[in-house]
């Protein structure tokens, strides 16, 4: 709430903290360029084991960025991604094992089963606040992965749904479901960042500021708000879609809450706020998993520390203010400066 | 009717532990107004720090080591509460709503992780408090669990007796009720924070203690009671002490009974857990004060 | 401009914030809002902004009644408010906040031309200057500035004010006042809460007293002045 302190001088004229994006444009395209170059030319590089290790950093990138769009920009802090990604990558292994239905339309109607789902969960959480949706979208997520636990003889339970290939049973190439998953995460995050820039991001921003505010000036709070979960629950379920039918093997195991809390790690560690901070945080944690191997245990237990520690004293993230330094990358740059140094 | 009445004494022998940990989280969110999403892990560690304890100091009859595994809780709570919730009183916290939610949640996953890495992923069993079962005319029950269930019912009268007593007890209430007019009477808002959590804490750490005999312990232990203390206490009402402790007897018997009446025997376990959070989510949708909650400010 | 208010009841659990107000504006008028404090006048405020339901009542605005609608789609008929204590948007630009309300109402029109049309109204508020910076670092009398510009940006038929003047440096009040007097001669109709009893003296030609959630005097500011119910109320209070 802003304490109204009366003002006690003329205001003069000031410059302020301004958007200074036009002024790192070029150098934006130009990293994202580079960046997209290595990115493709990777798999000449490295061992079949690695490209699924990114196979999998791409995966959790977009599911860390879009749980940043609904939560960081959103201000909703659900729960419930992994369900959502979960629905998705169900809905098309079921329809492939039941009606024989090709990866790409079940991997379709898995999002938009996904965004189904995300739509009943949106509205049903309209009124809650943090700690409500926190408590009702751990719910969703549980009793979903108890639900399928359970019929095993619908959705073979802990044994494992076994899902088609992509690329058919003869392509054991590694290759093309890189390029995919590449293809994919790149797709979601120009959508996103197209929608943060976008009105639409601006509502939801004014929501998320204060939501009697801005229903004050004139926005459709509940349009907003389960817009938000539709959009972000559609990507999860598009990303659990690929992903199923890359790993052709799907247990309720990709959706219990100490994986939730891996991307919200992911998220937060990179930077909550910015949509490419949270998606590199989902890869270079992803990757470090990978590469601390022989740490065991230890690893979660450090990127565990890692959340706790940001969240305290580095509410922004820990490459967030990277980005915003070297890049001047990532929208709401400014305002990271203004956050961090507010006793945060 | 007997195999009733047996579910019903079985269901309230739970009952009552489960009452116990959630009153920890009750005592949290009314004086705190956050939900502690680390419950289950004090619980867990409450379990571990008995083990410990009684494998260190052989001597020791397994009872004495409750107390001291809920003070070690206690002190782990306390320490937390310091360095990551009392900056959100002191209006050092942006958005302290969702931040309460997250760092709670981040103190979960970190310690569970912790556990895991220090005491592997195998159970762990502090030896009984005492051997054999009791038979209790219609149901026999294990003497560890009975043990367990009386002292937390004991414990449950004696935090009754010091709530509504006790100075610091009148002083935690009227934090929860008022905290401006508590503060205006003198009362320390950050101390008394600290001393809930805490206190919250060191429940969580007795009922784990209490049940490590008879359950084991393992790094995601605090799961199940976690999801359940927040069952029982939207379900009693967030903030009530009589709510959470009728909550948790309610919730024990529930169990007992659908476990022991479902058709299916081999889903039965997998539908009591499903049973029981969709009457959490429709209570959160229709009734978030439960029961006998009071309405959110 | 009609806004018609017939036996409006606001209940907050045994607390009656409003009771069985009735209240008529037509046309331009520009009507002072006072009452002691706790009175129920940033109740009716925000009954008829779509904050609250009333229980009971209703509200016509325009002829269409209005009691039952969500804040949002008050805006959408005509209606601006601001607040007490501002609320603008604190981590969005100036420039957002007023693109916000516009671009919510009048998405047709698109974002260069409201752009244009907000500078056009930061100009107005001498605030033009400010238009990039984020509104939590202005200060609270051009935050204050801020919101009576997001509401010229939905171009309301009617604006209800609570407590303008309230905190704001002698030099901002001017621009305030000169804000209610210029739109005031537009044609647009105000209701305005406020405790500055000279400001609303000067303003308004007609006064509502309210106390205790209801209405005990409604005319002439040099006649209400004299009231004695209108004197007991304040005097009852601490002051």
């Amino acid at each position: 709430m802003t304490v109204n302190i009366p003002s006690t001088t003329e205001p003069r004229p000031r410059s302020g903290k301004s958007a200074k994006r036009r002024f790192w444009f070029r150098t934006d395209l130009v990293v994202a360029l580079v960046a997209l170059v290595i990115t493709l030319l990777v798999p000449l590089f490295v061992q079949t084991y690695w490209l699924h290790v990114l196979i999998v950093a791409y995966f959790y990138a977009i599911l860390a960025s879009s749980w940043s769009l609904l939560a960081g920009y959103g201000g909703q802090f659900s729960f419930g991604h992994m369900a959502f990604m979960a629905i998705g990558g169900y809905t098309s292994g079921l329809l492939g094992r039941f009606v024989n239905l090709p990866p790409l339309p079940g991997i379709l109607l898995g999002t938009l089963a996904a965004g189904l789902a995300g739509w009943a969960i949106g509205a049903l959480c309209l009124r809650f606040k943090a700690s409500y949706l926190a408590l009702f979208t751990i719910a969703f997520s549980e009793i979903l992965r108890t639900l399928i636990r359970g019929e095993t003889q619908i959705t073979r339970g802990d044994h494992g749904l076994h899902v088609a290939p992509l690329f058919g049973e003869g392509v054991i190439s590694r290759i093309p479901y890189y390029y995919t998953m590449l293809a994919v995460l790149v797709a979601c995050l120009l959508f996103m960042y197209w929608l943060a820039n976008s009105r639409v991001g601006m509502f939801l921003r004014a929501v998320r500021e204060d939501e009697e505010a801005a229903a004050a000036r004139g926005v459709n709070i509940v349009h907003y708000k389960v817009l938000a979960f539709v959009i972000t629950s559609m990507i999860a379920g598009l990303a659990g879609g690929f992903f199923a039918h890359y790993i052709t093997i799907l247990t309720p195991n990709i959706m219990i809450i100490p994986q939730m809390g891996l991307v919200i790690a992911m998220a937060i560690i990179g930077g909550v706020e910015s949509l490419i901070s949270a998606a590199f945080g989902g890869m270079i944690i992803q990757i470090g998993l990978e590469v601390l191997r022989e740490f065991g245990a230890w690893r979660m237990v450090i990127f565990g520390g890692l959340l706790v520690i940001t969240l305290r004293f580095a509410r922004n993230g820990l490459l967030a203010p990277l980005f915003q330094r070297l890049f001047g990358l990532g929208p709401r740059a400014e305002l990271r400066e203004e956050a961090t140094t507010d006793g945060a | 009717m007997k195999y009733f009445l047996s579910l019903c004494t079985t269901g309230l022998i739970m009952g009552v532990i489960y009452a116990l940990m959630a009153l920890g989280l009750t005592l949290i969110f009314s004086i705190l107004r956050v939900i502690n999403f680390a419950h289950g892990e004090f619980y867990m560690l409450g379990g571990y720090a008995a083990y410990y304890i009684l494998g260190t100091f052989t001597g020791l009859h397994p009872l004495l080591a409750v107390p001291v595994a809920g003070l070690i809780a206690a002190l782990i709570g306390l320490a937390f509460e310091l360095v990551f919730l009392r900056p959100i009183h002191q209006d050092r916290i942006e958005r302290p709503d969702e931040y309460a939610v997250l760092v709670t949640f981040g103190l979960s996953f970190f310690v569970m992780n912790l556990a895991l890495a220090v005491f592997g992923p195998y159970p762990h069993r502090p030896p009984s408090f005492f051997e054999g079962a009791v038979n209790l005319g219609i149901v026999r029950v294990s003497a560890d669990r009975l043990t367990a269930s009386a002292l937390s019912l004991i414990l449950l009268g004696l935090l009754l007796l010091v709530i509504n007593k006790t100075w610091v007890g009148k002083a935690l209430r009227a934090v929860s009720q008022d905290k401006d007019a508590a503060a205006v009477v003198g009362i320390n808002q950050l101390s008394m924070n600290t001393t809930a959590f805490a206190l919250g804490a060191g429940l969580a750490g007795v009922a784990g203690a209490l049940l490590a005999p008879s359950f084991s312990v393992t790094p995601d232990v605090g799961a199940v009671p976690s999801t359940r203390s927040y069952v029982i206490i939207v379900l009693g009402g967030m903030g009530s002490i009589p709510g959470s402790i009728l909550g948790g007897v309610l919730i024990g018997l529930v169990e007992s009974l659908g476990a022991g009446y479902f058709p299916d025997p081999s889903r039965a376990l997998n539908y009591k857990t499903v049973f029981g959070l969709v009457i959490f989510a429709l209570v959160l949708l229709f009734r978030p004060t439960g029961l006998f909650g009071r309405e959110e400010s | 401009m009609e806004l018609e208010i017939r036996d409006l009841v606001k209940r907050f659990g045994g607390i009656q914030a409003l009771n069985r107000v009735s209240l008529h504006l037509s046309g331009d008028e520009l009507v002072g809002l006072i009452g002691p404090n706790g009175s129920g006048k940033t109740t009716l405020v925000n009954t008829i902004g779509g904050i609250y339901r009333p229980e009971e009542g209703k509200i016509m605005f325009n002829s269409k009644d209005i009691a039952h609608l969500k804040a949002n789609e008050v805006v959408r008929h005509g209606i601006g408010r601001t607040f007490q204590v501002t609320r603008a948007f604190r981590r969005m630009t100036v420039m957002e906040n007023l693109l916000v309300p516009a671009l919510a109402l009048h998405p047709e029109k698109g974002r260069r031309a409201w752009e244009e049309r907000a500078r056009e109204v930061l100009d107005f508020l001498t605030m033009d200057h400010l238009r990039n910076d984020y509104a939590r670092s202005l200060s609270g009398g051009q935050q204050k500035l801020l919101e009576l510009g997001q509401l010229l940006m939905t171009d309301p038929d009617l604006l209800l004010l609570d407590e303008p003047f309230a905190g704001v440096h002698p030099k901002l009040m001017d621009t305030i006042f000169e804000y209610i007097t210029t739109l005031h001669a537009q044609g647009k109709a105000f209701l305005i809460i406020s405790h500055d009893m000279t400001s609303i003296f000067t303003l308004s030609k007609r006064l509502v007293v309210l106390n205790y959630g209801n209405i005990i005097a409604d005319g002439d500011p040099e006649v209400v002045k004299h009231d004695e119910r209108v004197i007991e109320a304040y005097l009852g209070e601490e002051d």
